[in-house]
């Protein structure tokens, strides 16, 4: 094996904590990491405690890897509060190694990109050596799927890690494997018309809503003029 | 016409925001429209965590209670909804993120496709068009490029579009703001 990395930090930025669907992705993460014998600790910005770790100890830590749903477009306006607080502490970033991992509802990859042009852009700002960037669609939900749907998903996650692990990058032809579909093709998106008229792609939420009785109350407009 | 306006008052980066803001803010207030001000960085409002309650238990409304309700009434009653603001670090400085994450409500949890992508379907018959006025300087390229595409994602997302787009350095007279919201420019329609 190759000579023994630094550890490295696996920081869970999802509003949710620990009941987040980035926990499920950031953890199949940290067994590849575990495979590869890289030591590494796992913080969530959700928890003061963490932040302040975090903005403490960051110094002892060569390579951080952020992890993150995006919320309107970009990343959780939360993950931008810490990112500022990192700026303007005295924190020196040079020489370490930023990754990032981003989780999306939407089940294509590429409604991500332009936080991926924000992140790589992000990385060189802060001086950071970039680790690549892991996109992944259709997450949400995927605390209720049963194993064989996300096993495949899982395995290439602890790939990545495992990869991150030795080499510290995020493997290129992994990541690209991982953001797919990057975007739907025409049969998924004919297929995916058929259901909504079959009322089978809002089924999902329409649990919900049943569950918490405000079915009928779904197409509410309280903010109405 | 009426205008919902975010705005932050001072940048943490730049000290020249401040007075260049109180300018642009007085030409605002010289047009002949209705402008509701909203102080970001005064607004009373907590950061989404994420729980989709707003789509799945209160439909429509968020369950926290505080200043973010008033602001999402004003957003949906008005025709321009303008954001001027610092930049820091290259993105909308965290509190104005803030005050968009929690604007989920006014989406609907259902999903469709809109331009062979997969978006959330339209709570509102009608939404606000958007326009940014950014503290952006001549040589930050590629982050007016996210910014802007930043701004026609979330008009995307409202179904509505980007009315206009520009950084501080470019100048606004009141006679331009009104050329901006009534003669738009017609790149980024939506439908």
């Amino acid at each position: 094996m190759a000579e023994k990395q630094a550890p490295l930090l696996l920081v869970n930025g999802s509003p949710r904590g620990l009941n987040s669907n980035t926990r499920v992705l950031l953890e199949a993460l940290g067994r590849g990491l575990t495979q590869a014998e890289r030591e590494f600790k796992l913080l969530y910005l959700q928890k003061k405690s963490d932040r302040a770790f975090l903005l403490e100890n960051i110094n002892e830590y060569d390579t951080v890897l952020w992890g993150f749903p995006m919320y309107t477009d970009a990343m959780p306006g939360s993950v931008k509060a810490f990112w500022e607080d990192l700026t303007e502490t005295s924190v020196d970033l040079t020489g370490k190694t930023f990754g990032y991992l981003v989780q999306m509802g939407f089940p294509e990859a590429s409604q991500a990109n332009m936080l991926l042009a924000y992140l790589q852009w992000f990385s060189q700002y802060v001086g950071v050596r970039h680790a690549g960037i892991l996109v992944r669609g259709g997450v949400e939900g995927i605390q209720i799927q049963p194993h064989w749907m996300k096993k495949n998903l899982l395995t290439q996650l602890e790939r990545a890690g495992y990869e991150l692990g030795i080499k510290n990058v995020l493997d290129p032809e992994l990541c690209q494997k991982i953001a797919k579909p990057y975007r739907l093709k025409w049969w998924v998106r004919m297929l995916l018309t058929l259901m909504n008229y079959l009322g089978l792609v809002n089924f999902y939420w329409d649990k919900q809503l049943k569950q918490n009785e405000v079915y009928t109350h779904r197409y509410d407009t309280p903010y109405m003029p | 016409m009426i205008i919902c306006c975010l705005y932050l008052e001072e940048s943490r980066k730049k000290m020249e925001y401040g007075p260049r803001f109180s300018q642009i803010k007085r030409t605002l207030e010289s047009l002949q429209m209705e402008i509701i001000f909203v102080n970001v960085d005064k607004l009373d409002f907590s950061s989404c965590v994420g729980c989709f309650d707003c789509w799945v238990k209160s439909p429509g409304k968020c369950v926290f209670q505080d200043g973010m309700h008033e602001v999402l009434g004003q957003v949906i009653r008005a025709d321009v909804l303008l954001i001027i603001s610092p930049i820091y670090d290259g993105f909308l400085p965290a509190v104005m993120k803030q005050c968009f994450d929690r604007m989920i409500p006014l989406l609907h949890p259902y999903l469709e496709l809109v331009n062979k992508e997969v978006h959330h379907r339209k709570r509102y018959p009608r939404y606000p068009k958007l326009a940014m006025v950014l503290d952006l300087t001549d040589e930050d390229s590629q982050v007016r490029s996210f910014m802007q595409h930043w701004g026609e994602r979330l008009s995307l997302n409202m179904r509505s579009r980007l009315l206009f787009f520009r950084s501080f350095s470019e100048a606004l007279q009141p006679n331009e703001f009104n050329k901006l919201l009534y003669t738009p420019e017609n790149t980024n329609t939506y439908g």
